[in-house]
C-alpha cells in the first residue's frame, strides 16, 4: 500500500496532504499486526479456497486481463489458528463471526490483556467529556456507566478509539474556557476532512446459478487498479472486492430504488446473481465533516454527530469508471443483465483527526500524538492523513501498536 | 417458522378486527412447508377488507407470479400490528386505502399501477413499499421460492454445502486461492451429498 499521496496538493477543491509518516516506517508494525491477526496470504498463511461468488470474479477479471486477482488478505483464519477455528464459509461475514475465525479485538487482544491483570474494563460506559487542569493537559474521563450514573476516571494519559465520527464528537463537545474549540481543534481541523471510500455495488446476473450468499462474504479482490493513474480520468485507485448481500437486504439496500416488473425480475434471478462492491479511495474535502449537531440529542442530553459529504468530482469519476470494468468483466462471461446498485453513503469512516507534519494541517503527530495536547492520543481511523483505497483495519492496527511503543517510551521518560 | 405457526394455527382473539386466508396450491413452496390445506392470518387495526386491499398493494408492489399469496399475507399482519401501536400510521393507512377506491383489489395489474404511482410519494406507499420489501423477502415461503438458503451456522457453514460447487466456469488456481481447511479435501466436497 502506498502510504504517501504522491499526487502533489494541486488537485483543486481538495484538502489533500502528505502523511507525515512513510511507509517504510510503519512497515515493521504491517508485518506485525499481519501476524497477529493471521492475515492470509501473508507470511505463509494460505489463502481461503475459493467461493463461486469468487469463481465468477476470477474468470471475469481475467478475461479482462487483470493479473492481481484472488481471494484477498484477509484477518480470517484459512486454517485453525491462535485458538480459533477455520473459516468454514458460513457467508454474513460483515455480522461478525459466530465461530471466531474472523480476527476480532473482542475475543483476542481485550480478553488477553484481561487476563494480565492491568486491563480494567467498564464495559457498557460511554464517555460524555474529557477533562484538562490548568496547564492544558489532559487529566480525566468523564462518563456515565451501564446504570447511567456519572464516573469519572483520573488519567495520566487518553487515548481516544471512537473512530471517526465519535472521536470528533467527543473532542468537540469536550470544549472548556481554555479549549472554546474543543479538544486538540486549535488548527480548527477537528472533524474535517472526512472521508468514507468511495462504495457502490455491481450485480451480474447469469444463465446459471452462483448461490452467492454461500461463502465468506469478501473473499476476493481485484487489485490491478489500485494505481494512480490520470489517464483514467481520475486521481487515486480502487479495489474491487467480492460482496454478497442476504436475501431481505439484497432488495432494501443493494438495488436502486423502485417497485413493479422490473424491479422484481432482478430479484426473481437473485439466485444466479454475482456480486461486486468498490473500494475506492476518496480525497479529503474542508468541508466534509463531523460538527455537534444543533438541534438533535443523544439519551444523555449531548449533541449528537451532524454528518456533512459532498462528493468531489474526482470521486464521481473514479465511481464510474469503476463501475464500467465490473460491468465490463460480468458481461465478458455472459452476464445476462448487469444491474448498478446504490452507493453506500460508507464503509469505513476515516480521516476527521488527521496525523499531519504541520500543526495547521491536521490534530496529531505521526504518533497520533494531538499537536496541541501531549498526553492526548488518537488511536483510530480518524488519524490516516488520507483514506487510500485498501479497507483500514490493518493500516489501524499497524498505527496503534507504533503508538503504543511511543507511549510506553515517553512515560519511561516522563514527557508524559 | 413462527411465520407459519400463525398460519397454520389460528387464534381467534376477541381483539381480532378482521382477516385474510387463501388455500395451499398443490405442489407450490408453500405445500412443501405448509401444515394443512388452507391458511388465514388475523388482524387486529384492519378490516379484512383493508387487509384485502394492502395485500393487494404488496402484490403490485412486488409482483412474483409464482409466489403463493400466503407470502404477501405475511405482510399485512406485520404492518397491521406496527398500526395497532401507532395511531398515525393506522391513519396513515386508512387515508391511503381510501384514496385507492373501493375497487383497487379488483382491478388489473396495469390500473393498480396506475392508480399506485400518483401516490408514490405519500408516507401510505413508501411505508407499503418499505415493510412489503422488510417482510415478503424475509419469509420462509419466500426463501423456499428462491432457492435461498439463508444462515448456514446451525448446519456446520456452507463448507461442505456447496459454497465452491459452482462447475460452469473454470476452477481457480490454487495459487489465487487457497486449500480447503486440514481434515477436507476437494475430492470429498465433489462426492458430496449435494
Amino acid at each position: 500500500m502506498a502510504l504517501q499521496n504522491r499526487r502533489g496538493h494541486d488537485i483543486a477543491g481538495t484538502s489533500l496532504i502528505d502523511w507525515p509518516i512513510t511507509y517504510k516506517e510503519l512497515r515493521t508494525y504491517y508485518e506485525i499486526a499481519e501476524r497477529r491477526l493471521g492475515v492470509t496470504r501473508r507470511n505463509g498463511v494460505p489463502g481461503l479456497p475459493a467461493s463461486n461468488n469468487f469463481k465468477v470474479m476470477y474468470a471475469g477479471a481475467k478475461k479482462l486481463g487483470y493479473q492481481q486477482v484472488h481471494t484477498g488478505h484477509l484477518a480470517i483464519n484459512s486454517r485453525a489458528f491462535d485458538g480459533r477455528s477455520f473459516c468454514i464459509q458460513q457467508g454474513f461475514c460483515v455480522q461478525g463471526c459466530k465461530i471466531g475465525a474472523k480476527w476480532s479485538a473482542l475475543y483476542t487482544e481485550i480478553p488477553r490483556a484481561e487476563a494480565t491483570g492491568n486491563l480494567d474494563l467498564r464495559v457498557e460506559s460511554t464517555a460524555i467529556r474529557i477533562e484538562h487542569g490548568d496547564t492544558g493537559r489532559v487529566n480525566a474521563v468523564v462518563y456515565r456507566d451501564g446504570q447511567g450514573r456519572e464516573q469519572r476516571q483520573k488519567a495520566r494519559a487518553v487515548c481516544v478509539a471512537g473512530n471517526a465520527i465519535e472521536t470528533p464528537r467527543l473532542l468537540l463537545f469536550s470544549s472548556s474556557s481554555k479549549f472554546p474549540q474543543g479538544l486538540a481543534n486549535s488548527s480548527g481541523q477537528v472533524g474535517r476532512n472526512y472521508c468514507h471510500h468511495i462504495t457502490g455495488f455491481v450485480w451480474g446476473f447469469f444463465e446459471q446459478p452462483v448461490y452467492s450468499w454461500r461463502g465468506a462474504t469478501i473473499a476476493g479482490v481485484v487489485e490491478d487498479e489500485l494505481i494512480n493513474e490520470p489517464k483514467r480520468g481520475f486521481a487515486g485507485g480502487y479495489r474491487m472486492e467480492l460482496v454478497t448481500l442476504d436475501l431481505p437486504t439484497f432488495p432494501l439496500v443493494g438495488l436502486p430504488y423502485g417497485w413493479g416488473r422490473d424491479f422484481t425480475s432482478i430479484v426473481e434471478n437473485y439466485r444466479n446473481m454475482a456480486g461486486m462492491f468498490i473500494n475506492g479511495e476518496d480525497l479529503p474535502r474542508s468541508d466534509n465533516r463531523i460538527t455537534l449537531d444543533p438541534v438533535v440529542k443523544d439519551a444523555f442530553g449531548l449533541p449528537v454527530a451532524h454528518i456533512h459529504v459532498d462528493d468531489h468530482p474526482n470521486d464521481q469519476a473514479l465511481r464510474k469508471h469503476a463501475q464500467a470494468q465490473m460491468s465490463r468483466m460480468y458481461e465478458a462471461i455472459g452476464a445476462k443483465r448487469i444491474v448498478l446498485g446504490p452507493t453506500p453513503p460508507a464503509t469505513h469512516n476515516m480521516c476527521t483527526a488527521r496525523m499531519s507534519a504541520n500543526p495547521r494541517d491536521g490534530v496529531t503527530n505521526a504518533w497520533g500524538q494531538t499537536h496541541d495536547i501531549k498526553n492526548l492520543f488518537i488511536s483510530d481511523g480518524s488519524v490516516l492523513s488520507t483514506a487510500g483505497a485498501a479497507n483500514p483495519t490493518l493500516t489501524i492496527v499497524a498505527l496503534a501498536l507504533r503508538q503504543a511503543e511511543y507511549i510506553v517510551r515517553e512515560m519511561k521518560e516522563h514527557n508524559i | 417458522m413462527d411465520e407459519l405457526v400463525h398460519l397454520n394455527r389460528r387464534k381467534l382473539l376477541k381483539t381480532t378486527t378482521g382477516f385474510l386466508a387463501g388455500l395451499v396450491i398443490p405442489g407450490s413452496p408453500l405445500a412443501r412447508i405448509a401444515r394443512g390445506p388452507a391458511w388465514a392470518v388475523d388482524l387486529t387495526s384492519l378490516t379484512s377488507s383493508e387487509g384485502a386491499t394492502l395485500l393487494a398493494v404488496a402484490r403490485t408492489l412486488m409482483p412474483h407470479d409464482e409466489l403463493d399469496d400466503a407470502a404477501y399475507a405475511l405482510v399485512i399482519p406485520a404492518i397491521d400490528a406496527d398500526a395497532s401501536k401507532d395511531e398515525k400510521l393506522l391513519k396513515t393507512l386508512r387515508e391511503g386505502i381510501a384514496n385507492l377506491g373501493p375497487d383497487f383489489a379488483k382491478n388489473s395489474e396495469s390500473t393498480r399501477i396506475e392508480v399506485l404511482k400518483k401516490f408514490e410519494s405519500s408516507p401510505f406507499f413508501q411505508t407499503m413499499r418499505l415493510r412489503t420489501v422488510q417482510i415478503l423477502y424475509s419469509s420462509p415461503l419466500a426463501y423456499a421460492y428462491f432457492g435461498y438458503e439463508g444462515e448456514a451456522f446451525s448446519k456446520g457453514g456452507y463448507l461442505l454445502r456447496g459454497f465452491n460447487d459452482l462447475r460452469w466456469l473454470p476452477e481457480v488456481p490454487l495459487e489465487d486461492s487457497g486449500p480447503m481447511p486440514v481434515g477436507v479435501t476437494r475430492e470429498e466436497i465433489r462426492d458430496g451429498e449435494h
